[in-house]
């Protein structure tokens, strides 16, 4: 894995923002840098493709393991109210159809050592279009002759495709329709998120429609209804589980007979980073694991402390008892959830000051490619996304 | 290397919109038909949506959802009416205004009041982040 200095292409703000990337810059500096890329060889592409396929193995592990608990004590463990438990517990064991699609974030050195998880982002996971693709319309132009570890575009869509007959079960006959529920933010990232997994669904053939969650309302008869009162029979929503959960819409989303909601309530479990202690606890030796835990740093003089819940890096406090103790910490809302405790990984300088992280997306079970963020310690709201490719 | 043709419509569409100008400024409260020059929002069937949609407004180009500009004295449509009587283009130099509160809202849902809304949403305005964001360390 080597960084490479480059000079940006002439109006790369106009051209990636052409493909609705409109959220390049923040703050000044741009979130899209393409003043630098990544090159990797294949084997290191393995590396990281055999990682994420074998933590989603244990992942599916962990989940068993944890519903399989009759006393709830993991989903208490974890912050998940006690009148979500029935619904998550049903919905892993029936499996309703899901796009199951997320990312796994990594530290990873490129130095023949193992990628290391830190997280699994899976019930609402960003950088996706950027990653799918803003990066590959930048390699056909800048790197016509090399490869990108990057196939997520065909295979969402692929995956959307598999979803029409069974949608179309729960919701009647004809064209089936999806509705696809974002919130209605400035900077345009949910909002165009969303917009392009609706472009997905309707290259998989669904009647899609969009609503922003605000307008999503109950009729009498306790059905979903869009901002037409057109009725809502299954919906994407990059909308996450434990916001729903806490708002006046939650018992009624949590026990919906008619609307199908995707991603489904069990991305709960996957997504809160208390299940990092029980993947540790499963598997002590899994080469692609850190250290976790939920009491305390127990013995670890080096560790990262973070919250159940937190998002963009907030509330995340980086620890070397022997270089002095706090090397980093984020301010933020988050943490009384509860914490996790993840020993500290060394991730590369590649430049001064400059850390990247892997974020590697897979589909039901399927690696398909990823996307690198650069930042401080830690990976906040300010993290660059740098494109790579793969030589040889 | 295969190369991709990414069939992006709406998120283009989309992007433009959120990057174009010339949306209404000012907030009035009336009946259902103005007395003032209103601008909606419509979708590309030309059915009224939420002003949200439109965002900061097009300019004319070619996007998922659309201002629609009503003369004063117009019948002011509800959500998923369609929309008559006005332009798409704005009048140069004309001051246009959101439509009536009580027109926010479908024609079924005015007469019948049987349809609740608001009740999702809320912990995205008391968050610092955004609902998709979410970053390691």
């Amino acid at each position: 894995m080597i960084r490479h200095s480059i000079t940006p292409r002439a109006g790369w703000e106009d051209k990636v923002a052409a493909s609705g990337l409109v959220w390049h810059s923040a703050l000044g500096q741009p979130y899209w840098n393409e003043s630098a890329y990544y090159e990797f060889t294949r084997s290191e592409i393995e590396q990281i493709e055999e990682a994420t396929a074998d933590l989603y193995r244990l992942f599916l592990r962990a989940g068993d393991a944890m519903i399989g608990y009759k006393d709830s004590e993991w989903l208490s463990r974890i912050g998940i109210p006690e009148f979500a438990h029935a619904a998550i517990r049903k919905a892993w064991e029936d499996e309703p159809p899901c796009l199951n699609y997320g990312r796994m974030d990594f530290g990873f050195r490129g130095d023949g050592s193992p990628p290391k998880l830190f997280e699994f982002n899976c019930d609402t996971p960003t950088s996706l279009l950027e990653a799918a693709v803003i990066q590959w319309q930048w390699l056909e132009e800048c790197h016509p002759g090399a490869d990108q570890y990057n196939s997520i575009h065909e295979t969402l869509i692929s995956k959307f495709k598999s979803l029409r007959v069974p949608l179309n079960r729960e919701s009647g006959a004809g064209k089936t329709r999806l509705h696809f529920a974002h919130v209605f933010d400035d900077a345009g990232e949910d909002t165009i998120t969303t917009t392009y997994m609706m472009d997905c669904a309707r290259a998989a053939g669904f009647d899609a429609k969009v609503v922003v969650v605000d307008d999503i309302g109950i009729d009498a008869q306790g059905r979903f209804v869009d901002y037409e009162d057109v009725i809502i029979d299954n919906v994407f929503k990059l909308y996450p589980w434990e916001w729903i959960v806490h708002e006046n819409y939650g018992p009624q989303i949590i026990n919906s007979k008619h609307t199908h909601w995707m991603e489904p309530i069990w991305k709960m479990i996957w997504s809160n980073k208390g299940i990092l202690p029980l993947l540790w606890t499963l598997e002590p030796d899994n080469p692609f694991l850190l250290h976790a835990g939920f009491e305390s740093p127990a013995g670890m003089r080096r560790y990262v402390e973070k919250p159940f819940l937190a998002r963009e890096g907030a509330n995340v406090k980086v620890v070397d008892v022997d270089r002095g103790g706090v090397l980093a910490m984020s301010a933020g809302d988050y943490g009384d959830e509860g914490v996790v405790y993840q020993e500290l990984y060394d991730l590369p300088e590649t430049a001064p000051g400059v850390f990247p992280i892997i974020g590697s997306w897979i589909i039901d079970g399927d690696p398909c490619g990823m996307g690198i963020r650069e930042d401080g310690l830690i990976t906040g709201n300010l993290a660059r996304f740098v494109p790579h490719i793969i030589k040889g | 290397m295969k190369r991709k043709a990414f069939i992006l419509t709406a998120t283009c569409a989309t992007a433009l919109a959120l990057s174009a100008c010339g949306a209404p400024t000012s907030s009035w409260d009336d009946d259902s038909y103005s007395s003032r020059d209103t601008a909606v929002c419509t979708d590309k069937k030309g059915k009224r949506v939420p002003d949200r949609y439109c965002q900061r407004g097009s300019s004319g180009f070619s996007s998922a959802f659309m201002w629609y500009y009503i003369g004063a004295n117009s019948r002011v449509p509800y959500y998923g009416d369609s929309v008559r009587g006005g332009s798409y283009k704005a009048k140069p130099g004309a001051k246009y205004f959101h439509a009536p509160k009580a027109t926010a809202q479908t024609r079924s849902a005015a007469r019948s009041a049987a349809i609740s809304r608001g009740g999702m949403g809320s912990s995205a305005k008391s968050s610092f982040s955004s609902a998709g964001r979410s970053a390691a360390s």
